[in-house]
């Protein structure tokens, strides 16, 4: 086998460019034989030595299996013994009715106290969410009143302002003046801004130079 | 009641021509039920680029501006009697915008990039998506041991 192995290894070291880590490479083999072969003809008949325990862990495990019989074996005696026919009241119809009547009226009575509570609690709670809600309704309401008075406010300032507007506004009889005076004051809305954050109005407006340019004098 | 500003881009002409267009053009909203807020006159320029409408090319046009409310179910009729009209080269109609406010942060934004809060805020969120690194709690800001 060894052989084999030492044969694989040269093998795979010549072809490396299969596998790149060949030092680590390893066959599997079995162990021992195989599962489905047989028992080996030398080991047919052998037997095995007894297994044999230390006294003390001996000792201590037979105590422990005595301890756990006695506690099944009473346990048994005690099911025995509540559940023989022999200490088995005899069945009584009205006794059984009677004890169910019993039962029911005792659950009953607990379940009326329950009912009676709950329905305390209830309507504690119903008049509270009432009383909320009322408010909730009122807060509403006032908030709603509110943004009513404010558009209102807002309309009517609007409409204030058109008013003031209309005086100026202009009607056919006013046009001829107004196209008049719109073509003789033409507005230009263009402005640039210098650095001192000066506003120079126009489009074509030059900026005021603070150099004055150099007069070119014709030489003396 | 909805504003429109309505931008007219009109042809160059005389002006007596000048005053009909825009007189036809203000009757035309008149005759929708509308009324006119104000007309401006935003001067006579270079377009960006040369138009050619009814069969003309254009490269210069007098800017015009109204403001005016009129049912919007009538938009499309009165955009479209504009269209017919040779006098204007463009037309459009717009909501007036009221202008919002807006608080100047120019001194944030002057200030150098790391300074700036955008910035920082990008910063972080950038530091969030870093790799986790192991956390020695030794209390010292090196490693005590041979790495």
């Amino acid at each position: 086998m060894l052989k084999a192995l030492n044969n694989f290894k040269l093998l795979s070291m010549t072809c490396e460019t299969f596998s790149p880590n060949s030092l680590y490479q390893q066959s599997v083999r079995w162990g021992r034989k195989p599962l489905w072969f047989p028992t080996a003809k030398s080991k047919l008949f052998r037997v095995s030595p007894r297994k044999r325990l230390p006294k003390e862990e001996e000792v201590e495990k037979r105590r422990l299996y005595n301890s756990y019989r006695t506690q099944v074996k009473s346990i048994k005696q005690y099911l025995e013994e509540k559940y023989s026919l022999e200490n088995q009241e005899a069945f009584d119809e009205e006794k059984h009715k009677m004890e169910i009547e019993e039962d029911f009226i005792q659950c009953s009575e607990i379940n009326d106290k329950w009912n009676e509570e709950i329905k305390k609690s209830r309507e504690e709670r119903v008049e509270k969410e009432l009383q909320e809600s009322i408010e909730d309704a009122k807060r509403r309401l006032e908030k709603r009143l509110k943004i009513y008075a404010e558009q209102r406010e807002t309309a009517e300032e609007a409409v204030r302002q058109v008013k003031e507007a209309s005086q100026h506004f202009i009607t056919p009889d006013k046009l001829d003046a107004a196209i008049e005076y719109a073509i003789n004051n033409p507005v230009d809305y263009n402005f640039a801004l210098d650095l001192d954050g000066n506003k120079i109005r126009g489009r074509e407006t030059k900026p005021p130079s603070k150099i004055e340019p150099e007069k070119i004098s014709a030489k003396a | 009641m909805i504003t429109y500003e309505l931008m007219l881009l009109l042809r160059i002409m005389p002006k007596p021509e000048l005053v009909s267009t825009l007189k036809r053009t203000a009757e035309s909203i008149y005759n929708k039920g509308g009324i006119i807020r104000k007309i401006e006159n935003l001067g006579t320029k270079d377009m960006p680029y040369k138009t050619s409408v009814h069969g003309v090319v254009y490269n210069k046009a007098s800017y015009y501006l109204m403001e005016f409310n009129v049912p919007p179910s009538s938009l499309h009729d009165i955009l479209d009697e504009y269209g017919r009209d040779i006098d204007i080269i463009r037309r459009r109609i717009y909501k007036k915008a009221e202008p919002e406010y807006q608080e100047c942060t120019l001194h944030e934004e002057l200030q150098p990039a790391p300074y700036r809060k955008n910035v920082q805020e990008l910063i972080t969120q950038a530091r969030k998506l870093d790799k986790p690194k192991f956390q020695y709690n030794t209390g010292l800001d090196y490693y005590p041991f041979q790495k």
